[in-house]
């Protein structure tokens, strides 16, 4: 479904990825972990197109995204959903506005049918009796399940989520982790999520891969990860001081 | 010696080095407005869907712009009248104040006024509400969404800028006069009538035209041109110190442009 073959990029004059290579597969849930400014972000954001790499190749069934023309670029796009770090929402929309914006952009729908698969997004993320706030009233949990309703409103194929339950505390970070699995169950996507937190890792993952020095350096279902040999996934995994990572 | 020399020297070629990084940046800023303008104004056949956007904006930048231009317009008016009219009367020629004043406000000052504080109110909030949309990621979204900033953002911003500074521009130059007629009635002593009187012979079609619907459009769409291009060219890792230097420089870089302009489109209004 989506392949990311020897991806470099530099960054400010700094090697970020170094040779990325990751095959995601139909159906899947992957999570790449990795420390705070490994490049998990810049990863995420090649596979949408946000950054391009300098070298290698981002493929999505079978689509090579660097020689898209703008118009192919916005075909491929309408299959990803994306929740970013920050949620990214528009500050001068209220919450319904917001997720209501893909679908008044890209569909035809009356302003009757806005507002049902509107209001039935935000049911499903427990988020309806906020659809009036503005994002500026809202908590870091409570945007972030706005985000996420933004994100599969249009029913995304492909769903990519950066650091859903950073800075969220456990217990809405365990929320989030089950609306992953809720999403998935429901609209049956292949997902992509970033996170360093491995509780949220080993609950969501099909597979799970690490991201160092701008590598993959290992994937594995998350019970091989939990068990790896490898001295730096051993030490990240269990948040050990002692070890290679510097 | 020699080392005085040589540090004069190095001093020398360091300003000029500052100059040539000032020149290519101001190159590359300007072209990257061109480029936020053009693919703006392509957009704009979807003003009338983009309606209510275009209405918000011209909302923001006109409507909270009018104090301040009354006020700067009045002033403007009132110490024209005080310099001049007084200079006038070594020639006893103070009765015609009032063709000074509407020629000076209609031709320059008022759409240049109105260019400073757009720049100064609305440039730089352009600047600044871009640039945070930047670094909170909401223009990747937007992106990601398949929603192009140049036609969701860029293109109400220019055209709700191109509409609103005509309209403040004859509203400057009416409080202008106003200012000036009373001005010159407490002052020099001239008629109400005679001030008016004169104002109207001066004001020549050219000089309502060529500031009112030639260069306030064109300084508004600079000023949100350079505004948007400020703020979308902030990079995500800049942060809010990145936002904060696009926003100061949005204005300066806004009103350099604003006086060039000016004086190329003065030679071409005074050609017509
Ligand atoms: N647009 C950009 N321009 C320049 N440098 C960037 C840009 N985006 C990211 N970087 C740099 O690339 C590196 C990786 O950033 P990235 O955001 O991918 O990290 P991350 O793994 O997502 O970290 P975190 O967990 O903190 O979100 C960082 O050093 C960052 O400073
Ligand atoms: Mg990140």
């Amino acid at each position: 479904m989506i392949t990311l073959d020897g991806l470099h990029k530099e960054l400010d004059n700094q090697k970020v990825l170094d040779g990325l290579d990751l095959q995601i597969e139909k159906g899947e849930t992957m999570v790449v972990i990795g420390r705070s400014g490994s490049g998990k972000s810049v990863t995420l954001k090649h596979m949408v197109g946000l950054m391009w790499p300098d070298r290698g190749r981002v493929i999505i069934d079978g689509t090579e995204l660097s020689g898209l023309k703008e118009r192919e670029m916005r075909q491929v796009r309408r299959r990803f959903g994306v929740l970013f770090q920050s949620a990214a929402l528009l500050s001068w929309l209220d919450i319904f506005e917001n997720v209501a914006l893909p679908l008044r952009e890209h569909t035809r729908k009356d302003e009757d049918e806005i507002r049902e698969i509107v209001l039935d997004r935000l049911d499903l993320l427990d988020m309806k009796q906020h659809a009036n706030k503005m994002p500026s009233d809202l908590s870091g949990g409570m945007k972030k399940r706005a985000g996420l309703a933004r994100a599969i409103v249009l029913a995304p194929e492909i769903m990519l989520y950066d650091e859903p339950s950073a800075g969220l505390d456990p217990v809405m970070a365990n929320r989030i982790n089950h609306l992953i699995l809720d999403v998935q169950k429901e609209l049956g996507v292949t997902s992509v999520v970033v996170t360093h937190d491995m509780n949220s890792a080993y609950l969501v993952a099909d597979r799970i891969a690490m991201l160092y020095k701008g590598k993959i350096i290992q994937v594995g279902e998350p019970d091989e990860i939990r068990k790896s040999d490898d001295p730096v996934v051993r030490q990240f995994v269990h948040g050990k001081i002692e070890g290679p990572i510097d | 010696m020699a080392d005085a020399s040589e540090a004069a020297r190095d001093k020398a070629g360091g300003v000029f080095t500052a100059l040539g990084q000032m020149v290519t940046r101001a190159v590359r800023i300007a072209g990257y407005s061109i480029i936020i303008t053009t693919s703006g104004l392509g957009h704009a056949t979807r003003a009338w869907v983009r309606r209510r956007q275009v209405l918000n904006q011209m909302l923001i930048c006109g409507v909270y712009s009018i104090p301040v231009a009354m006020l700067v317009a009045a002033f403007t008016g009132m110490v024209l009248v005080l310099q001049v009219g007084h200079l006038l009367e070594n020639w006893s020629l103070q009765h015609q104040i009032g063709s000074v004043v509407a020629a000076s406000l209609c031709r320059e000052l008022g759409p240049i006024w109105v260019g400073v504080i757009l720049a100064a109110r609305v440039g730089s909030a352009m600047a600044a509400e871009l640039g945070t949309m930047r670094v909170s990621e909401e223009i990747d979204a937007l992106e990601v969404m398949s929603i192009d900033p140049a036609d969701f953002l860029v293109m109400p911003r220019l055209i709700a800028l191109a509409l609103v500074a005509p309209v403040l521009t004859v509203y400057a130059n009416l409080v202008g006069i106003l200012g000036g007629a009373v001005v010159a009635y407490y002052q020099i002593g001239v008629s109400y009538h005679t001030y008016f009187e004169w104002a109207r012979r001066t004001l020549t079609n050219r000089d309502m035209l060529g500031g009112v619907l030639i260069k306030a459009p064109v300084f508004g769409l600079l000023i949100a041109a350079v505004g948007c291009a400020m703020g979308l060219s902030v990079k995500p890792s800049d942060g809010a110190e990145g936002v904060g230097q696009a926003t100061r420089k949005s204005v300066v870089i806004a009103l350099v442009f604003l006086l060039i302009f000016n004086y190329l489109l003065t030679t071409f209004i005074r050609q017509m």
